[in-house]
């Protein structure tokens, strides 16, 4: 019975201590923490607040209260969970780490927090801390978090690359720092800058090339150069170059490690230089293609955001001399096949299984050309990749295709061959690389005829091929030729114009004719007139002639028609109108004489003789030119001269 | 080394090369240099029209299409590729915008020819194609409208050739200029008005087919025409969204191009003014 008593009594206690366990919990603990309690004007500090609870109570809300003489230029906030097992004894713990970067703006020393986060319903506080702001360059260097200047991609609860980037080795925690021990490193001429793109740390992006063709591999490099002397940070909001019009493929086996590839001079200064990026680009279209920048945010820097250049490529297709038929646009680099065929026997209407290995370098295509051959059908692929980086940052590797192939028609059936043709970049020519499948045995089948089924008749009632080209003929365009214009609207045109110019000709011609004419035009008419008369036999007819002559003469030089004028008069009249007196008495004296010879009775058989004609016309020019010109201005024309 | 072991050499090292090239057959990796008959475009025609005639329709199609890439502008050339994409369309190998691809042929060869068989058959075919289209846009609930047709004016131009009009506008000037003459010259009233109305209707007609003819010139000279190559394209506003109540454009479909930009063609479809993209129309060539 007291045995019975005391295990009642041990279960009981132990039960009560079971139960009241939980009573005994732990509190949440809340701590804090600055990187720094000393920094200078402009330099950042980092509050950190790390709470813990092993009661399942939720850690939420964390809040920083007192942030006087600062800025808070960065905050993050993320949760823990550990399980542990101890003996067998499973612990959980739930916690939230909280950090607040923030930028010095007054010297002085102040305190920063306290902060809190909120436990359950209450909320609680982790201890304020103390920094001093020390005027720039009075400072003391910040204790080194992982022994680094500056470690963009350096494991932390709030690394935008989630750890991709661990420790380098060489370049971690524990290794002396060549600059802060005043030792120069060696540098390496090819990743030297004139001066560096931004402080701290920046982002140099480089091609292997900038004019490409279609298909052709360029190299991007994007390095992240750091400046060892520069107080740490990490970078976030990273953004990754794009090149929407490439296809991009990563050179770089394990893209979460940046690698460290040396050092370099930037401005005269030795900068730390880290392999960030390395990508194989294909371009798939011609034209002039951007590649974008990398960027990231430094995190203690005023204006952190780092960019890297951006870049361009002048892509073209490949050139059209010797392009062989088949050549699909973008199918560039260095390529070999290879195939294997199994079974090489195979029923009618069976399958056999083709594998065919495409090997190289460069911008493997997605598909190969089968052979058409009548009776072989030729399935969907199965495609299988080994690609990657292999030698001098070329992108290749093996690409398989596995091919279902059935075979309708009996007998030995060649499969033909493969061709690939592809443009070669670095020969700058035209390549075929084929693979020969071979001959396929095929017994006929038996039993029922299993032809496949006839489908329905697609594209009926075509009309066969032509075998001759029809070749190009000259063209030529009556509209191309501006003599055709001109003659299709000038024609008409020129008809009537001339019509219209034609008839005016007549026009003038008539009025020209019925015009009376001027007395210098009779004159002359009849100077001919007693002249030709002289030419002739007829002496009176001639003396008449000269006497006609002499008046028009009279009249066109003086104005003063003499015809039927005495002679005393007529001499008056023309001393009037400004003739020389002894011209116009000589005049006077011709007319007189061709008259009395004009009238005087025949002298034989001849009446006046030819030589006094002669005689008379000369006197008659003469006396016309002792007159002298008229002055047309002054005595109008007369009508009776005619 | 004497001769004779020279010859030896080279004897021994052709041996080993003849026996590697016999070893060498089935299923070994190289890579050549084009053969003549991949590059030479009169071997790529008789080779097209081989494989054409023993129904291989891809070998005819790639040497086809690298004979249009070596500037070879034939209507035969349009007209057989037409055929081989609509012989891979047969055979049951299509692919996405085959149909579009031989519609856009066959309207290059009636485009080209002077041949008015090879018209003739070519406008067989492509109301074959085009057939074919209206069949699978019918069974799938589009519409199957797949020819918009052409303006009451562009119909009138494509009448008659444009140096047909260009005749036709001379011999009215001719004529009217008779008839100018003759109105003048004869007495005879009834001389008089069979002239003027011989000159009016001259008149008229040839400022009616001098305007055709200078119209043809210039459909000739800047009329740009493709054919939707893509099995349906949607227009695009010029911000390249999709026009909200505008019908996908059916493949085969001949189109007026506008202009042509980086990676989209402003094209006109039956009055609607839009862009598609590049790839989706292809230039008919011109003679």
């Amino acid at each position: 019975m007291k045995l019975l008593s005391l295990l009642v009594s041990i279960a009981c206690a132990l039960t009560i201590a079971l139960l009241g366990a939980p009573a005994f919990a732990q509190e949440p603990t809340v701590t804090s923490s600055v990187d720094a309690h000393e920094i200078e004007l402009g330099d950042t500090v980092t509050y950190t607040l790390e709470a813990s609870s092993t009661t399942g109570e939720t850690l939420s809300d964390p809040r920083l209260a007192n942030t006087q003489g600062f800025t808070i230029v960065d905050q993050r906030a993320g949760p823990t969970h550990m399980i542990s097992i101890v003996n067998g004894r499973m612990t959980e713990k739930r916690g939230l780490n909280a950090s607040w970067t923030l930028r010095a703006d007054r010297l002085g020393t102040f305190t920063i927090g306290p902060a809190s986060v909120a436990v359950g319903n209450a909320r609680k506080n982790a201890p304020a801390q103390r920094v001093t702001v020390v005027p720039p360059g009075q400072g003391r260097p910040k204790p080194r978090r992982g022994g680094r200047p500056f470690d963009p991609f350096g494991g932390s609860p709030f690394d935008p690359f989630k750890g991709l980037f661990p420790k380098i080795p060489g370049f971690d925690d524990d290794a002396p720092d060549p600059f802060f021990d005043n030792v120069v490193p060696d540098t390496d001429p090819k990743l030297a800058l004139d001066s560096p793109r931004g402080p701290i740390a920046f982002l140099h992006a480089t091609v292997d090339k900038t004019r490409a063709v279609v298909g052709e591999q360029v190299t991007l490099t994007v390095y992240l150069y750091e400046d060892p002397r520069a107080r740490q940070g990490r970078p976030y909001d990273v953004h990754e170059a794009t090149a929407t019009h490439f296809l991009k493929r990563s050179l770089l086996k394990d893209e979460t490690r940046a690698v460290h590839v040396g050092h370099a001079l930037v401005g005269g200064r030795p900068w730390a230089v880290k392999l960030v990026r390395k990508n194989a680009l294909f371009p798939l279209k011609t034209g002039r293609l951007t590649i974008e920048p990398m960027s990231l945010t430094l995190s203690n820097a005023r204006n952190g955001k780092r960019e890297s250049e951006t870049l361009h490529v002048e892509v073209t297709e490949p050139p059209l001399a010797n392009r062989p038929a088949g050549y699909q646009i973008g199918d560039t680099g260095d390529f070999s096949l290879s195939s294997e065929v199994t079974p090489r026997e195979v029923d009618q209407h069976g399958a056999i299984g083709v594998t065919v290995e495409l090997r190289g370098t460069g911008n493997m295509p997605a598909t190969l050309p089968t052979p058409e051959v009548a009776g072989v059908e030729w399935l969907e692929p199965q495609t299988r990749d080994d690609l990657g980086p292999v030698s001098n940052d070329r992108f290749g590797g093996t690409r398989t295709f596995s091919y279902v192939v059935r075979l309708h028609k009996d007998g030995a059936v060649d499969l033909g061959e493969i061709r690939l043709p592809f443009y070669d970049p670095k020969t700058r020519s035209y390549r075929v690389a084929t693979t020969s499948l071979g001959i396929v045995q095929v017994k006929p089948a038996q039993g029922r005829d299993a032809t496949p089924e006839v489908a329905d008749a697609i594209l009926p009632g075509l009309p066969g091929p032509r075998s001759e080209l029809e070749g190009r003929h000259a063209e030529t365009y009556l509209t191309e030729r501006p003599l055709y214009w001109g003659a299709v609207f000038g024609a008409p045109f020129a008809c009537a114009a001339a019509l219209v110019l034609s008839s005016a000709v007549a026009r003038v011609r008539e009025r020209r004719a019925s015009k009376a004419p001027s007395p210098e035009r009779i004159a002359r008419d009849k100077r001919a007139e007693a002249e030709a008369a002289l030419k002739g036999s007829d002496g009176k007819a001639a003396v008449a002639a000269v006497a006609r002559f002499l008046e028009a003469e009279i009249f066109a030089r003086t104005g003063v028609n003499v015809r039927g004028t005495s002679g005393q008069g007529a001499v008056a009249e023309l001393t009037d109108a400004g003739a020389p007196a002894e011209a116009a008495k000589e005049a006077v004296d011709v007319l007189a004489a061709c008259e009395d010879a004009r009238f005087a009775p025949d002298v034989g058989s001849g009446g006046v003789s030819m030589e006094d004609a002669r005689a008379l016309l000369a006197r008659a020019k003469a006396a016309a030119a002792a007159l002298g010109e008229r002055d047309r201005s002054s005595v109008p024309p007369s009508k009776d001269a005619r | 080394m004497n001769v004779v072991a020279r010859r030896l050499l080279a004897c021994v090292v052709l041996s080993i090369g003849a026996v590697a090239g016999v070893v060498a057959g089935p299923g070994v990796a190289r890579a050549d240099d084009p053969r003549p008959e991949d590059t030479d475009p009169a071997a790529l025609f008789r080779g097209a029209n081989e494989a054409l005639a023993a129904d291989r329709p891809n070998e005819a199609i790639a040497k086809l299409e690298a004979l249009a890439d070596r500037g070879v502008v034939d209507a035969v050339v349009s007209y057989n590729r037409g055929l081989a994409y609509a012989a891979r369309v047969r055979s049951g190998a299509e692919q996405a915008g085959d149909l579009g691809r031989a519609a856009h042929a066959f309207e290059e060869a009636r485009e080209l020819t002077r041949d008015r068989a090879l018209s003739k058959d070519a406008t067989k075919a492509l109301a074959v194609v085009r057939a074919e289209i209206a069949r699978r846009r019918a069974r799938s609930g589009d519409p199957v409208e797949i020819e918009h047709g052409f303006s009451l004016g562009r119909a009138i131009v494509d009448l008659l050739p444009e140096n047909v009009w260009a005749g036709t506008a001379a011999f009215m000037a001719v004529a009217l200029s008779i008839a100018i003459v003759v109105r003048r010259k004869q007495e005879s009233s009834r001389a008089k008005v069979a002239a003027t109305t011989a000159g009016a209707i001259a008149g008229t007609l040839l400022v009616a087919t001098s305007a055709l003819a200078w119209a043809a010139r210039d459909a000739r000279l800047h009329l740009r025409e493709g054919v939707v190559v893509v099995p349906s394209a949607r227009l695009l506003d010029d911000r390249h969204l999709a026009m909200d109540g505008v019908a996908p454009v059916p493949e085969g479909l001949r189109v007026r191009i506008l202009e042509e930009g980086a990676g989209f063609t402003r094209v006109v479809v039956g009055g609607v003014e839009g862009h598609l993209p590049s790839n989706a129309v292809l230039p008919i060539a011109k003679r």
